[in-house]
């Protein structure tokens, strides 16, 4: 009789990675439910649009791949792929838009790379900042639910806060109602129009920026005659829909972390140096360029960045230690782009540096093997042995 | 050295030695240059002569050049064609010259140019010289005119922008209209790293298709023995 002598880990976790990748898109789903809520339909769309292609490509890459596409398409990593994306895009986006980005995602930041495991670039982070380059103009396009109003005229709406009809016209109507969606409809299809009129009538679609983009957006003289004259920021209709779609994408993290999915390393590390860096530059005169550590963490995508999109186990460091770092990294990296950069946020920027640095770091903060690279070898073994 | 010179000699075609897509030399003007097919042609066609009159000067003075300073030399004799060109450039095509910029001059320290020098026109009389010249250059211009039209048929959906600047007249001015752009992406560095990327991998996937590519084993590389050099060697305490 032999006694077979397996090494640890003795008991192994039953999760594949098609129901990682579920449960992924799982503690996503309330964040996606209260933005829709708030902005309308328009994300629903960019999600569905956006997953449409991602399927369809990845099939035919593992088919031009000859790998076994039936295995590989169940894995459900292309669709948590369409999923960050669409999120990621101003909702409304026109389908052409989505298309580019999540081709330039699919093929060249994943399966030129040798698909998914392989990739050491977070894939929808790089069609995002494929898009942030090549269209500028289509990726700040960010409007209020229901309202003719663009985000530039809202730096006017709060300079002149005399004319009342900009608040009415903001709360006039509802972006779930059926009016609502046939025009975050249109926005993805223009094609779909019967008249240019109809058209011209959706301009003004279905969302409307983060509070910290139009943070940037709005200038600075503007926010203080807004912060005097008792505006809070948070407090407007989508203000406050942002603050929510941050709890709920914080509560969905949380129910990641519960199950294993990932480890509070990276987010801990993005959230805690986002709230160091943003406290320390909040001085009295500095307010109103930097912005509050509140706005940082909940007037913005950081929720979504810190524990959906850094935590990509492909991408991100391996090691503990190399985690805290990789989240260091990205969190002040966030943070610098923000305060500093001309773009107004800063996930995707901050989590692909953080991306190029992770190999750096997984070299460096290699965690060192039992038993191996002690002083005295000898010693020890003695030790052992007695 | 040598012998894999006259290997190369025997085997060199456009296809499977082109400076652009096989040996990847001189890469900076091309990823630079290439947004417009105009300025592709332009620049092909200078660095292409530029190469085919170095090489027929090396190869005629192979025996008198000093063996140590050789490089040296290359390179004065690449800088006085490359300055001739920049005058005459100047001289007839003006604007063609103000548009391709700092890249002119650059010929002069291409390194595609410098590495035909030394690998095949400073061993070759000078009939071989020229006829590898050629093909060297034309497969230069050949890979940067490809690149420049896909980047240009990406950026505006059109090509041949500012034909006229090819012109050999001091009025080919450049157009003031500005073509509504497609993909401005195309037109940046970035954009042209990665279609050359695509160029490449379009020539492997011909080359495996079509059996185009290098004959196997045509290079023989000797393996080399190896001796372990990790872990503690000869540290015993």
């Amino acid at each position: 009789m032999t006694i077979s002598a397996n090494s640890s880990p003795l008991q192994h976790s039953q999760q594949n990675v098609g129901q990682i990748m579920r449960l992924v898109l799982l503690a996503c789903m309330p964040g996606v439910f209260v933005a829709t809520w708030f902005f309308g339909f328009g994300i629903l769309i960019n999600i569905l649009v956006s997953a449409a292609i991602a399927v369809a490509l990845e099939a035919v890459l593992l088919k031009i791949r000859n790998r076994n596409v039936r295995l590989h398409l169940s894995d459900n990593s292309a669709l948590v792929t369409a999923v960050l994306f669409g999120l990621a895009l101003p909702p409304g986006s026109p389908w052409w838009l989505i298309a580019i980005g999540i081709f330039f995602a699919m093929v060249f930041a994943k399966h030129i790379y040798g698909g998914l495991g392989q990739n050491p670039f977070n894939p929808a982070m790089c069609g995002y900042v494929l898009l942030l380059l090549a269209f500028p103009l289509e990726m700040s396009n960010w409007r209020i639910p229901g309202g003719n109003v663009t985000a530039i005229e809202i730096a006017d709406g709060i300079n002149n806060l005399t004319s009342s009809n900009f608040l009415t016209q903001i709360q006039s109507t509802s972006v779930l109602s059926w009016g609502g969606f046939q025009q975050s409809i249109l926005a993805s299809f223009p094609f779909l129009a019967s008249s240019p009129q109809q058209l011209q009538e959706t301009v003004d679609a279905m969302s409307m920026a983060t509070p910290l983009i139009e943070f940037k957006m709005a200038g600075h003289s503007a926010l203080i005659a807004a912060r005097e004259s008792g505006l809070d920021l948070f407090a407007r209709e989508s203000k406050t829909g942002w603050e929510l779609v941050n709890i709920a994408y914080l509560l969905g993290g949380m129910f990641l972390l519960y199950r294993r999915i990932i480890s509070w390393h990276i987010p801990l590390a993005i959230l805690s140096s986002i709230i160091i860096l943003s406290s320390l530059f909040y001085t009295p005169a500095a307010a109103a360029v930097y912005g509050s550590p509140y706005l940082h963490l909940f007037g913005s995508a950081t929720m979504l960045g810190a524990f959906f999109i850094a935590t990509d186990p492909v991408s991100a460091a391996t090691s503990n230690t190399g985690k805290l770092m990789y989240g260091v990294i990205i969190g002040c990296a966030i943070y610098s782009i923000r305060a500093w950069g001309s773009y107004p946020d800063s996930i995707a920027l901050a989590v692909l540096f953080g991306n190029f640095c992770a190999p750096l770091l997984d070299h460096f903060l290699r965690p060192r093997m039992f038993g191996h690279g002690q002083d005295h070898p000898e010693k020890n073994e003695s030790e052992i042995r007695g | 050295m040598r012998e894999t010179g006259r290997q190369l000699n025997q085997e060199m075609t456009i296809w499977r030695h082109n400076p652009v897509l096989v040996q990847l030399l001189g890469l900076s003007p091309v990823l630079a240059v290439s947004t417009t097919l105009v300025n592709g042609i332009a620049l092909g066609v200078a660095a292409a002569s530029v190469l085919l009159l170095s090489c027929i000067t090396v190869s005629l003075l192979k025996k008198r050049i000093n063996y140590t300073w050789r490089f040296t030399v290359y390179l004065l004799i690449m800088a006085s064609y490359t300055t001739a060109l920049n005058i005459l450039m100047q001289c007839f095509y003006l604007p063609l010259h103000q548009q391709l910029g700092i890249y002119v001059p650059l010929i002069c320290c291409n390194i595609a140019i410098l590495v035909h020098l030394e690998v095949h026109a400073s061993r070759q009389r000078c009939t071989a010289a020229i006829a590898d010249a050629l093909k060297a250059g034309i497969g230069y211009f050949l890979g940067i005119a490809v690149l420049a039209a896909a980047r240009e048929l990406l950026t505006t959906g059109s090509l041949f922008h500012d034909w006229q600047l090819l012109l050999p007249s001091a009025q080919s001015t450049q157009s003031s209209t500005e073509i509504p752009q497609l993909f401005g992406f195309a037109s940046t560095p970035a954009m042209a790293l990665i279609m050359l990327g695509l160029l490449i991998a379009l020539k492997n996937f011909a080359d495996a298709k079509l059996g185009l590519g290098a004959v196997e084993g045509s290079t023989s590389v000797r393996p080399i023995e190896r001796v372990r050099v990790t872990g503690k060697i000869g540290s015993k305490s």
